[in-house]
């Protein structure tokens, strides 16, 4: 999914990311996947879930289970966010693709990550660390978010 | 109240359990009872307990569970739904959750 930055597409290019704080950590979510930024929606827990998952919240009138993505990517827990977020993004693969809600503690910008500049990563949901501007950023691949088991 | 053989009326039965809410297909429901401080809900498979009957609902768009959920959410649901604009769980009958089994003596 991430180019060299060089598909350019409506002022965007195919290596544009959304970078949100999680925790401690920065992660940068491929723009292409996420489909809006919410002010945090209101999330019901369900018994027994795994701390990933916040638990379901309400999106367009259907039913959409919400992930903590500080909890994903093992973020050291960060200050008291003053504007926290829902991220909805798609996961998965194309043919099998699903919205899911990201809770983070705030959306920051979008900035381009090239894939030579991303390094490390656990062959999964993170693909690895990239420099962006004074500051590392975590770069996920939510394909693989849909797909691991 | 006690309804054996469903509910009559075609819909989900509402009801809810340390804060989350679930929806009965009327169709699977056998009986309906007062428990303890809540109600018990007799299924073919197995009894469930819950706190709060909180109505019928008749017409309820329902989804399947998203393969995130389930990788992250041991139990069983047979799809989600959202009704005024609260999300919440359709029970399985053939998979009862954990969540509603009968566990203590207070629930019978």
């Amino acid at each position: 999914m991430l180019t060299s930055g060089n598909g350019r597409r409506g002022g965007l290019s195919m290596g544009s990311h959304l970078l949100v704080q999680a925790g401690d950590y920065v992660c940068a979510l491929p723009l292409i996947s996420v489909r809006r930024v919410l002010r945090a929606l209101p999330v019901h827990p369900l018994p027994g879930a795994s701390a990933e998952l916040k638990g379901l919240a309400e999106f367009a009138g259907e039913p959409l289970p919400v992930l903590d993505l500080a909890r994903l990517v093992s973020a050291p827990p960060g200050g008291n966010p003053a504007y926290p977020v829902t991220i909805v993004v798609w996961v998965g693969p194309q043919d099998g693709r699903e919205l899911v809600g990201l809770s983070a503690d705030a959306a920051l910008e979008v900035a381009d990550v090239t894939v030579s500049s991303v390094v490390g990563g656990d062959g999964g949901f993170i693909l690895g660390e990239a420099p962006v501007g004074n500051a590392v950023v975590r770069v996920l691949d939510l394909e693989a978010l849909g797909r691991e088991s | 109240m006690n309804a054996p053989g469903g509910l009559g009326r075609k819909g989900y039965l509402l009801v809810r359990r340390d804060g989350t809410l679930w929806g009965v297909d009327n169709a699977d429901v056998e009986s309906l009872t007062r428990a303890g401080a809540g109600y018990r809900i007799g299924l073919a498979e197995t009894p469930l307990w819950v706190e709060e009957v909180l109505g019928v609902v008749a017409d309820l768009p329902v989804y399947p569970v998203a393969p995130v959920l389930r990788r992250f959410w041991p139990d069983t649901a047979g799809g989600l739904a959202v009704h005024a604009e609260r999300p919440l769980l359709i029970l399985d009958p053939r998979r009862p959750p954990h969540a509603l089994r009968i566990e203590e003596e207070g629930e019978e």
